[in-house]
C-alpha cells in the first residue's frame, strides 16, 4: 500500500450524523494522529476506514481503488487493526490468536504452514511475548493483551496498521512500551489517540477532529498549540518546549 | 519454545488423539452391541452381523431367530443411531456456541426445541399428518424445528444485519410463541394420553432406530461434521466478534445464517430420528473446551467423536438400567450431564470458554 484516502466521507449512525464530508490521505511512512473529543467522530472514522461501518456518502480508496470492491481477505492484507480493549466470551491461548492475523491468506481448507508458524513466531518476538505463546490470552494483564493483538497485526503483514485507541487502559509505562514498539515497527500507522502528549511524541502528521468535521491537518508541532487545544477541548493549556526540542502539553484546571 | 501449555497441542497429536477417539469408538460399538437384557452370547451377536452385513453364512437358526432380530433390528440400529445424533448434537452445540457467541447455547437454542414440540404436539393430538405414516410425529417435529429456525433466521436480519444477540431474542421470541401455541393446544384438547405421549416424546429416545432411519441420519450426520471440521478459522472469527472478524478478512453476516440452516438441518433430523435429547450439545463442547481450549481445529472432531462415544454407552445403559424396561435416553443424559455441569462450574479452573 502507498497511499489511502478517505475521500470526502461522510457517516450517520441511527439518523444521527456522525462525520460530515472528512477528507484524510495517509501516505507511505505516515504516522498520523486523529484527536478531537470524545463524540468528535475519531472512532468512527476509523472504523468506516477498517470497513465495519459503511460512509453514507464518499469512500474509502488504497492505492486508488475504493475498497467497496476490494473483499473482505484483500483489505486485511492491507491494513490490520488493534482497538482498544479484546476481551472475548471465549479464551483462546496466545499462539492461537496470533495465528488468526494469517487468516487472510488462508484458503479454504488450507492449514497453517511452517512458513505461518514462522510468521507468528517473529510477530511473538516483536512485542517481547515469546514466553507467553502457551498462556491463556484471558490471563494476561491489559499491556501485555495489546501486545498480544498487536503481534496479531503483525501477523497480517499488512503495510497499513490502525490503531483504535489501543492505549486507553493502559499505564504510562505501558502505554509508551506499546507505542514503542510500533514505531519501532517501521509501518505507515493511523491512530485515533486522546493524549495529546502521545500524539506528540510519535506522530509526524496530526488531524483534528470536531463535531465531525476536520478542523486542521497537518504538522503536530504546528497544531498542537494552545488555541488549537482550546477551540476542541475548551481547556486552557500551555504548550512547553523543552531544552531539546521536544514539546510538553500542560493543562490548567477548570475552575 | 514453552510447551508448559497442553493446549499448545499440534497437528500430529490432534490427530493422534482423534484416531484414538475413534478406535474406541468402534471398540464402544463392538462391544455395546453385545450388551443387553437378552442374554445373547459374544460369539452369536457376531456370527449374526457377520451374516446380515456381509454375507457370511450361517445356520438358519441363528439368521432368522428372535437372537437375529434383536441384534440386526434392535441392537445394531439404535447404537449406529446414538452414534450419529450424539456426534451430530455435540457438533451443533459447538456452532450454536460460535454463532450467537454464548457459552451457555446448545443446539436447541434457536428455537429448533419448541419449534420440534410444536411439531410434535401438533401430529400427536390434532392427528395431522397421519397420511405421512409412522413417523409422522417424527416428520412434524422435524418440520417445526426447520422452519422455526427459519423464521429465527429471517426476523434476526430484518432491517439489515443480524448480530448474535438478535439471533437470541428473535430465538427466545419465538420459542416463546411456539411454547404458548403447544401449551394451548394440549389445554384445548384435554387428552390426558395424548399429554403423555408427547412427554416422553420430549424424552428423546434412540429406540425408534431403523435401517431406514440411519440411511437418512447418518449420511446427514457425517456429511455436517465433515463440513464444520473445515470451517474452524470461520468458528475461531465468530468467538471475536463481527468487527474484529472484518479486519481479519471475513464478514461474518452469510457465514452465520448458512451455519444456522445447517444446524437447524441437522439437529432437525436428529429430533425427527430421537426427540429431544437434551445436555449433549451443552456438556460436550465444555468438556472438550476444559481440555483442549477455544480452538475449533480441535474442538469439532473431538466433540463429534466423544458426543458419539457418549451417546453410545448412554443407550447401554438406557437398555440396562431398569429390568425389563427402558430409560428415554434424554432423560439419562440429563441426569449425567446436570450433575456434570455442576461439576464444571465449581472448578474454578474452568471459565466455560472464558475465564472468570
Amino acid at each position: 500500500m502507498n497511499s489511502l484516502k478517505a475521500d470526502n466521507i461522510s457517516v450517520t449512525l441511527s439518523k444521527t450524523p456522525i462525520l460530515k464530508d472528512v477528507t484524510l490521505e495517509i501516505n507511505k511512512g505516515d504516522f498520523v494522529g486523529v484527536i478531537g473529543p470524545n463524540g468528535s467522530g475519531k472512532s468512527t472514522l476509523l472504523k468506516t476506514i477498517y470497513r465495519t461501518l459503511e460512509p453514507s456518502k464518499g469512500a474509502i480508496f488504497i492505492d486508488g481503488k475504493s475498497i467497496d470492491t476490494l473483499p473482505y481477505k484483500s483489505s486485511a492484507k492491507k491494513m490490520s487493526v488493534v482497538g482498544q480493549h479484546n476481551d472475548h466470551a471465549f479464551d483462546f491461548n496466545v499462539y492461537d490468536l496470533v495465528m488468526m492475523g494469517r487468516s487472510p491468506y488462508k484458503g479454504f481448507m488450507e492449514s497453517d504452514s511452517a512458513k505461518d508458524h514462522k510468521i507468528v513466531m517473529e510477530a511473538l518476538d516483536k512485542v517481547s511475548m515469546t514466553t507467553y505463546v502457551g498462556r491463556d490470552y484471558s490471563t494476561l494483564s491489559g499491556g501485555e493483551k495489546q501486545r498480544v493483538i498487536l503481534a496479531r497485526a503483525l501477523a497480517q503483514e499488512s503495510a497499513l496498521m490502525i490503531l483504535d485507541e489501543p492505549t486507553n487502559h493502559l499505564d504510562v509505562r505501558h502505554q509508551i512500551e506499546l507505542m514503542s514498539v510500533v514505531k519501532s515497527l517501521d509501518t505507515t500507522v493511523l491512530f485515533a489517540v486522546h493524549d495529546l502528549n502521545i500524539a506528540l511524541m510519535y506522530c509526524n502528521k496530526i488531524c483534528v477532529l470536531k463535531d465531525g468535521s476536520v478542523e486542521a491537518i497537518g504538522n503536530p508541532k504546528e497544531l498542537i498549540t494552545p488555541k488549537t487545544i482550546k477551540d476542541i477541548y475548551e481547556v486552557s493549556a500551555e504548550v512547553l518546549e523543552l531544552k531539546d526540542g521536544r514539546l510538553h502539553v500542560v493543562y490548567d484546571a477548570i475552575l | 519454545m514453552h510447551t508448559q501449555n497442553k493446549k499448545l497441542m499440534g497437528m500430529p497429536s490432534l490427530v493422534g488423539i482423534s484416531l484414538l477417539l475413534f478406535v474406541l469408538l468402534v471398540i464402544s460399538v463392538m462391544v455395546a452391541v453385545t450388551l443387553g437384557t437378552v442374554d445373547i452370547s459374544v460369539k452369536e451377536v457376531y456370527r449374526i452381523i457377520g451374516n446380515k452385513a456381509f454375507g457370511i453364512s450361517a445356520s438358519q437358526e441363528i439368521t432368522n431367530g428372535m437372537m437375529a432380530d434383536i441384534v440386526w433390528f434392535l441392537r445394531l440400529p439404535r447404537l449406529i443411531l446414538a452414534l450419529a445424533v450424539g456426534m451430530s448434537l455435540s457438533v451443533s452445540g459447538v456452532v450454536m456456541q460460535a454463532i450467537v457467541k454464548n457459552p451457555l447455547a446448545d443446539p436447541y437454542i434457536l428455537g429448533i426445541s419448541s419449534g420440534a414440540s410444536l411439531g410434535a404436539t401438533v401430529a400427536i393430538l390434532l392427528g395431522i399428518g397421519v397420511f405421512l405414516g409412522d413417523n409422522a410425529i417424527g416428520i412434524l417435529a422435524f418440520v417445526g424445528a426447520f422452519t422455526v429456525s427459519l423464521m429465527v433466521v429471517g426476523l434476526a436480519n430484518i432491517g439489515g444485519r443480524s448480530s448474535s444477540i438478535r439471533l437470541l431474542l428473535s430465538g427466545m421470541a419465538l420459542s416463546a410463541m411456539c411454547s404458548a401455541f403447544s401449551s394451548f393446544i394440549i389445554f384445548i384438547k384435554d387428552d390426558a394420553e395424548a399429554t403423555r405421549d408427547i412427554t416422553f416424546w420430549l424424552m428423546g429416545s434412540v429406540a425408534g432406530a431403523s435401517w431406514e432411519v440411519i440411511a437418512i441420519v447418518v449420511p446427514t450426520s457425517l456429511l455436517m461434521v465433515l463440513f464444520f471440521v473445515t470451517q474452524y478459522r470461520t468458528l475461531n472469527l465468530m468467538l471475536l466478534g463481527d468487527e474484529v472478524s472484518i479486519t481479519l478478512g471475513k464478514n461474518l453476516q452469510h457465514y452465520r445464517t448458512g451455519y444456522l440452516l445447517i444446524v437447524a438441518l441437522a439437529v432437525g433430523f436428529a429430533v425427527y430420528a430421537s426427540g429431544m435429547i437434551g445436555f449433549v450439545g451443552l456438556v460436550i463442547p465444555h468438556v472438550i473446551r476444559m481440555f483442549v481450549g477455544s480452538d475449533h481445529k480441535k474442538v469439532v472432531v473431538l466433540s463429534a467423536l466423544v458426543g458419539a462415544i457418549y451417546l453410545v454407552w448412554a443407550d447401554v445403559a438406557c437398555r440396562m438400567i431398569i429390568p425389563g424396561g427402558e430409560l428415554p435416553i434424554g432423560v439419562l443424559t440429563s441426569l449425567i450431564g446436570g450433575p456434570f455441569f455442576v461439576f464444571l462450574i465449581g472448578r474454578n479452573a474452568y471459565g466455560f470458554g472464558g475465564r472468570s
